[in-house]
């Protein structure tokens, strides 16, 4: 089983620090990245593929640092960006076979993988469509195929959902649980619900930091006891800035009952993510495993 | 190589695009200033197969010419004087109809034309007829350096030079007596000259390589793939290099063809001396290798210039400085092409200005062609410029 371990990332901007010394590990299974915009989720998944250099700390598989392996790193790794650049003039089929090329995937077998993946992302169809016709949603799976085409060790998605409908976002999650079991598959979102019934390991970030890291049961119970759901004729007795919303309910995280006729919740994910913004104290220590 | 062929085939469909799109615009300037108001063309091929020799012709052509130029001036200065004598308290005096009517000669259409046929032919006949005789008496004046025994060792080895070549020039010169309609030629030569369509043409194939996907973020996904940026580099920039000379062979084998239809193909065996302005060159070509010569060197300028346009498209990675920057460079070239002297050749590639003049510089010694230096400078450059994009595209960062 591949470990994939990132030793105090740092990665500065000039002045600005975005990530602070992030130290995680990743294994066979979907890891996910979970913070608000600007945690540095982004800016991590950047430094682990090599296409921002980092400022300190090091990336390892399997204990060697990536960036020594080279090409050898690169043929392991798949990665989709956050808003994937396409070639408006080429078709679907032109697209992913120039990436199959630049992966190293053998001519005579580019067809048959273009097949595949596209009929995995729902766009056979759409094949030798040209990409400028295609919705956002379409080019998002198309960004999807073009990063699990080739089969590589390691996955990398950033805001994988951003545009998909509810539909396409199970099926990017029922091929995740397909390939959970040979890859590392590292997803950053903020949208608990992409990762909520799939992850093996999650590592909360806010601000260039890790909040939170260990498999989601661990950090719910974490949060035992101190998720609270408040009634609407309640919420005046707490602060605003202290209450969020979660499908018809308001919620709180507090140590002790809050108001009156608050009902205590069992965590969620999202309970979690929101906890990770409001009490970062909660989790003190950062790494928990 | 996979990646090879699948790059080309994406980038040819533009280029052939392009091609065909400034090829039509080059094609009408050239048929409009092949057609310029000189007289009519039938006419003149018949006066100029009548001639056994170019000598012969350009005599003949010379002395109609000036003939009716002093004929029309004498009509006009009569004129003049007649209306001047007769002026009556500032009213000028009224033309005899005698003298109207040759006033009406003299203007007439077929006045100017056959003034103009015969001022284009003498011009035309006066490399034909005198090149012998001028490189004759150079070849002479080196001679008799030489035989002076000059003490520069520079000049003395410039002199043995150009000896050496014009020999070979007058023999070839000596077994040619065709007289020949070169119109058509001296135009390709002066368009060539100073055409900037092929810079077009290059600048705009290649200016936004890499900027554009620097720009997009595409180099990104393209630097972190198994192959990685350098091998993708690599296949991009040979492809920019082959777009630019697929582009430069089509246009200059349309404008060839355009020679050939004009004058016949028996216009490729000619000296090049008896081009307009070529008396003196001393290439030992035909006129055939003459635009070999040119397209050739032609090729190696414009293929440096699209490698300086990707390199400057890789280091710039915005569409905006690096149009500005590669734009500079082809500008410049064009600029250059004003100024005089060797300076003003090479910065322009004015082949045709290189070639045409003794044009040598002292290199250890040795009298060594402008040409073949910039040539190989041409050629090395190239051949930087590929290695820099090749190296400098591992390390550059598209991402902020």
């Amino acid at each position: 089983m591949s470990v994939l371990r990132v030793e105090d990332l740092v990665k500065r901007y000039g002045k600005k620090t975005a990530l602070r010394g992030i130290t995680c590990e990743f294994t066979t299974g979907i890891n996910a990245f979970l913070g608000p915009n600007g945690a540095g989720k982004t800016t991590i998944m950047n430094c682990i593929s090599g296409v921002i250099p980092k400022t300190g700390g090091g990336v390892f598989l399997d204990g060697v640092d990536v960036f020594k392996m080279g090409k050898d790193y690169r043929r392991k790794l798949g990665y989709q960006f956050q808003s994937q650049p396409f070639y408006p003039g080429y078709t679907a089929h032109d697209f992913l076979e120039l990436f199959g090329l630049l992966k190293g995937i053998q001519k005579e077998y580019i067809d048959s993988e273009i097949k595949r993946v596209l009929e995995l992302v729902n766009l056979s169809e759409n094949l030798n469509d040209k990409i400028r016709s295609f919705s956002g949603g379409m080019k998002q799976r198309l960004a999807i195929a073009q990063t699990i085409m080739g089969s590589p060790d390691i996955l990398i998605f950033d805001e994988p959902s951003a545009g998909l409908d509810p539909f396409e976002r199970e099926q990017f999650k029922r091929i995740m649980m397909e390939l959970k079991d040979r890859c590392i598959i590292i997803i950053s979102t903020h949208i608990v619900s992409d990762i909520d019934t799939i992850c093996d390991r999650l590592v909360v970030l806010n601000k260039g930091s890790v909040i939170a890291n260990d498999c989601p049961d661990k950090l719910c119970r974490k949060i035992e006891g101190l998720i609270w759901s408040i009634p609407r004729d309640e919420l005046s007795m707490i602060p605003l800035k202290e209450v969020y919303f979660e499908d018809t309910n308001a919620k709180t995280v507090s140590e002790t009952k809050p108001t009156p006729n608050a009902v205590l919740q069992t965590p969620t994910l999202n309970d979690l993510y929101f906890c990770g913004q409001l009490r970062q104290d909660i989790f003190a220590g950062g790494e928990t495993a | 190589m996979k990646l090879f062929t699948f790059i080309i085939k994406k980038a040819m469909k533009p280029t052939v695009i392009l091609t065909a799109g400034l090829l039509c615009a080059a094609l009408v300037f050239m048929c409009a200033s092949f057609n310029s108001s000189y007289g009519k063309a039938d006419d003149y091929k018949k006066i100029l197969s009548g001639f056994s020799t170019a000598k012969e012709g350009y005599e003949f052509s010379k002395g109609k010419s000036s003939m009716i130029s002093d004929t029309g001036n004498e009509i006009y200065a009569k004129a003049d004087k007649y209306i001047n004598s007769h002026n009556n308290g500032g009213v000028p005096g009224v033309l005899p109809n005698s003298m109207v009517d040759e006033l009406l000669e003299a203007r007439s259409a077929s006045y100017e034309n056959s003034k103009q046929i015969y001022t284009i032919m003498s011009k035309q006949l006066y490399s034909q007829a005198k090149s012998c005789e001028l490189i004759s008496e150079r070849v002479e004046g080196y001679s008799r350096n030489i035989r002076r025994g000059v003490k520069d060792e520079y000049s003395l080895k410039t002199a043995e030079l150009m000896t050496d070549d014009y020999t070979e020039v007058l023999h070839n010169e000596e077994s040619s007596d065709t007289v020949y309609d070169t119109r058509a030629a001296d135009n390709f030569t002066d368009f060539l000259s100073s055409e900037i369509i092929s810079y077009i043409g290059i600048f705009m194939l290649t200016f936004s390589v890499f900027s554009s996907e620097l720009q997009s973020r595409r180099f990104a996904s393209i630097r972190i793939s198994a192959y990685g940026a350098k091998k993708y580099a690599a296949a991009r920039s040979f492809t920019g290099l082959l777009q630019a000379a697929v582009f430069f062979t089509v246009f200059c084998f349309a404008l060839v063809l355009s020679v050939l239809i004009s004058s016949g193909s028996s216009i490729l065996s000619m000296p090049v001396q008896y081009l307009k302005g070529f008396e003196l060159s001393h290439l030992s070509l035909s006129f055939g290798g003459f635009i070999l010569y040119v397209y050739a060197i032609k090729l190696i300028h414009l293929l440096a210039l699209a490698a300086a346009s990707m390199l400057i498209s890789l280091i710039s990675g915005k569409v905006i400085v690096s149009a500005f920057g590669s734009g500079m460079i082809f500008a410049l070239c064009i600029a250059a092409g004003r100024l005089e002297g060797a300076a003003g050749q090479i910065l322009s590639c004015d082949i045709i200005g290189m070639s045409n003049d003794i044009n040598v510089i002292d290199l250890g010694g040795s009298p060594i062609r402008v040409i073949y230096i910039f040539t190989a400078a041409m050629i090395a450059f190239t051949l930087i410029s590929f290695l820099m994009i090749i190296l400098l595209s591992k390390r550059r960062r598209c991402y902020a």
